[in-house]
């Protein structure tokens, strides 16, 4: 009896082999030709250009939103992704490989201090560790049991991504034309509307506590090492900096964070404050600026960035 | 540990051959190491809590021996003792908080501040379960339906079996006891479909309810932000979502026990076909259900004492029913508008002998209003869900993430048929595997694990460990 079990385990076992890889390679070669939507389109235009470009911004929406490769004199690509982290660009920098690039990085003072961030946003690009060993090392670096997941199983890198990727690869505009990756956000006259309701309600600017006690995450810091040793090996500039916000925090973050970008040798811009002035038109909420907004600040960061190096 | 983490898929093929590794003759080390597997697999949650469910056995097992070697007053001592005990744990770790609070705000209305105050205490997963598991078992021995068992070690791993352990089902010491006392038999049958059902538990909990959890937690727990039909999709998705966790779970406890060589009663049979809410309740969580007829509403009087009285007696079970599943007033709204419809159904003679379509659909809808109570964080959002429920405020519903909303639709389709199937076919998924042809179990196996791979949603906690 047990014979028989085992021999109908193994049969499972080798058809859920064979499926398994059949499907990833069905939709390995879909995603291929994806170029739009967030999880796969950007990553494969990331990927498209990463090694020809010279500018490359990195970091979550606010990165996306606030800046416009256009504003600077060299050609650049905008690579901010909804929702992710320290953890998710430093994996995209692991695949690096080109020499001389500018790399901007966006972080937000309270992402340096939360202590229970794990980088697990890094995830999300599990599906392009298989195309890339030097990401695959990177993330089997934090999360081993995901690389071992996925090479058990192919299509383990495609959880959760399958519908978004199929409806862009079958009903998406693949117009074959790039863009350079920024997507302002420009406010319709109801959001415009219910923005000014809330700041009427709670004030303009809002105070972001930052949990006690005031400590570095280790894997924050981790990510900032290996960036900066992958700048070095490509002799690249790598340039952190944080965007203008409504969000505030207290000065002496904003001074340990100054410190700790110092310690580690690296460039830190700060221009929380960048607007000295509030003006609701620069503004999408309370993190985000609007089109315009972000449209001055880009010309502002181009212009800090030429003097800082 | 969850059934749904990465630690559970190396611990149990490790418990699974270690067990089947050992000769079938030795039952008690086979039994042994079902102990430690569970006392393990309740210890990566909290190890300090093993000492309860340790105290529980300990009680039980003694007191079983003493109350069928007692007669008459001594021997209902000795129940009365465990009944204290297992209730006592359950008010304590469950209810103590909720008792202090509404007592506290019955004081305050009469204008009356005790100066008392409620304790950080934390709800010890399963209590719920093993405390009514314990309680069953000296209360089956009292009523001479089952001898005690001499085995400690069977006894022990009888209260803590791991697939049931934290969720149920609530097994009878008359089923399991001797399972673990006789020895164990290998099974190709059983195997064929415990694998089967574990697959289709981890469909139904990480691809449909989770998905679901995903795209209605954002309206249940601000439900004011919403329009009419966004709340509407809500609750309609929520009785499926708690339906799908639950049942998800079960069978994955169940399909675990039969892999194990053990015999679960089943625990839902598709309850959203049902033609009254009597017809759900039989269909519903079953090994609770059941219970509670066993040993409250039959103990109370059942039907025997008079029309009036069955319905008091129905009452009363579900509005303790509803107190069972958390230190709430909404569980308790939820038991006892259930109870009310129960002695309603009963009292117009509304039950039908035979499926109806329309009966079918006005039993779901019902079900699904009712689940506001249980799943709203408070009465003041229930109050705001019905208000909108009942407005004109329907407009566009919120779908949120285009990708998780796709995966509901599409899990849930999935789901709905293979359900449809089973009940239109007249077949229990308890023993749907074994009846397939290899190849088509082969299959479909290979289908919904491909499915689950692709589509699971992040592990949330199943439902019922809060309970």
């Amino acid at each position: 009896m047990k014979k028989k079990s085992i021999t109908l385990f193994l049969f499972i076992l080798i058809s859920l082999l064979i499926c398994d890889r059949l499907v990833y390679i069905a939709l390995h070669g879909i995603e291929e030709n994806v170029y739009t939507g967030q999880s796969v389109g950007k990553a494969n235009q990331f990927n498209s250009v990463k090694d020809s470009v010279d500018l490359l911004v990195l970091g979550s929406s606010r990165a996306a939103r606030h800046v416009d490769p256009e504003s600077f004199s060299i050609p650049g690509y905008n690579m901010g992704m909804d929702g992710t982290h320290l953890g998710y660009a430093t994996a995209l920098i692991s695949t690096l490989k080109k020499e001389g690039q500018l790399v901007l990085v966006h972080v937000d003072h309270h992402e340096v201090y939360d202590i229970d961030y794990e980088g697990d946003d890094m995830l999300s690009l599990l599906n392009e560790s298989k195309d890339s060993d030097a990401m695959e090392d990177f993330i089997k670096k934090y999360y081993p049991e995901e690389i071992y997941l996925s090479n058990l199983s192919n299509c383990y890198v495609y959880n959760g991504k399958v519908l978004g990727m199929l409806k862009n690869a079958f009903l998406g505009k693949n117009t074959g034309s790039r863009s350079n990756g920024f997507s302002p956000l420009v406010p319709t006259k109801n959001q415009k509307e219910t923005f000014e309701a809330i700041l009427e309600e709670s004030g303009i600017t809002q105070r972001i506590d930052i949990q006690e006690p005031v400590e570095v995450n280790h894997r924050f810091e981790s990510f900032v090492d290996f960036a900066i040793e992958v700048a070095a090996k490509n002799h690249s500039s790598l340039i952190f900096f944080t965007s203008p916000s409504l969000n505030k925090v207290d000065e002496e973050i904003r001074n340990s964070t100054a410190d700790f970008f110092n310690t580690k040798g690296v460039q830190y811009l700060d221009d929380l404050d960048f607007f000295k002035e509030f003006n609701i038109d620069y503004w999408k909420d309370r993190s985000h600026m609007s089109k315009m907004g972000a449209e001055l600040y880009s010309i502002k960061l181009s212009k800090e960035i030429q003097q800082v190096k | 540990m969850l059934f749904n983490s990465l630690a559970f898929l190396l611990f149990f093929p490790i418990v699974f051959i270690l067990y089947w590794s050992i000769p079938r003759k030795q039952v008690k080390v086979q039994n042994l190491v079902l102990l430690v597997a569970s006392y393990v697999f309740y210890g990566w949650w909290d190890w300090r809590f093993l000492s309860l469910i340790a105290f529980s056995t300990f009680v039980d097992f003694f007191l079983g021996i003493a109350i069928a070697k007692s007669e008459g007053r001594k021997s209902r001592s000795y129940l009365m003792i465990s009944i204290f005990v297992n209730l006592g744990l359950l008010c304590v770790f469950k209810y103590f908080n909720f008792f202090i609070d509404s007592f506290l705000a019955i004081g305050e209305t009469i204008g009356y501040v005790p100066g008392i105050t409620t304790l950080n205490i934390i709800l010890p997963v399963g209590i719920s379960f093993y405390t009514f598991q314990t309680m069953s078992y000296s209360i089956d021995i009292y009523r001479k339906e089952i001898e005690p068992t001499k085995d400690f070690v069977a006894f022990a791993s009888f209260v803590a079996l791991f697939p049931q352990l934290v969720a149920g089902p609530i097994e009878r010491a008359s089923n399991l006891i001797p399972q673990l006392v006789g020895k164990r038999q290998w099974s190709h049958k059983r195997f064929r479909d415990g694998l089967f059902q574990i697959v289709v538990g981890f469909f139904r909990k990480v691809v449909v309810a989770d998905s679901i959890g995903s795209l209605i937690d954002g309206i249940y727990n601000a439900p004011e932000l919403h329009n009419s039909s966004s709340i509407l999709m809500a609750v309609v998705l929520y009785s499926f979502q708690i339906y799908f966790d639950f049942s998800g779970y079960s069978d994955i406890a169940i399909g675990t026990a039969k892999l194990l060589g053990f015999e679960f009663k089943p625990n839902f049979n598709l309850p959203y076909f049902s033609s009254s809410i009597t017809e759900f309740w039989r269909r519903w969580h079953i090994s609770l259900s059941s219970w509670l007829r066993d040993y409250l509403y039959i103990p109370l009087g059942g039907n025997r004492k008079g029309l009036v009285k069955q319905y008091r007696n129905l009452f009363i079970t579900m509005f303790l029913g509803g107190l069972w599943h958390g230190s709430s007033w909404n569980f308790v709204v939820w038991g006892s508008l259930h109870g009310i419809l129960l002695a309603l159904e009963k009292r117009f003679n509304l039950i039908p002998n035979r499926y109806r379509l329309f009966n079918n659909i006005a039993v779901f809808l019902v079900v699904s209003f009712i689940w506001i109570f249980f799943r709203s964080l408070s009465f003041e959002d229930t109050g705001i869900m019905m208000h909108k429920l009942f407005s004109s405020d329907y407009g566009k519903p919120f779908i949120g993430n285009l990708s998780i909303f796709g995966t509901v639709v599409y899990g849930l389709l999935l789901a709905l048929i293979f359900d449809t199937f089973l009940f239109v076919r007249k077949v229990r998924l308890e023993e749907f595997g074994s009846r397939m042809k290899p190849w088509w179990y082969v299959a479909f196996l290979t289908f919904t694990i491909i499915n689950i791979i692709l589509f699971y949603s992040d592990a949330n906690n199943f439902i019922y460990f809060q309970f």
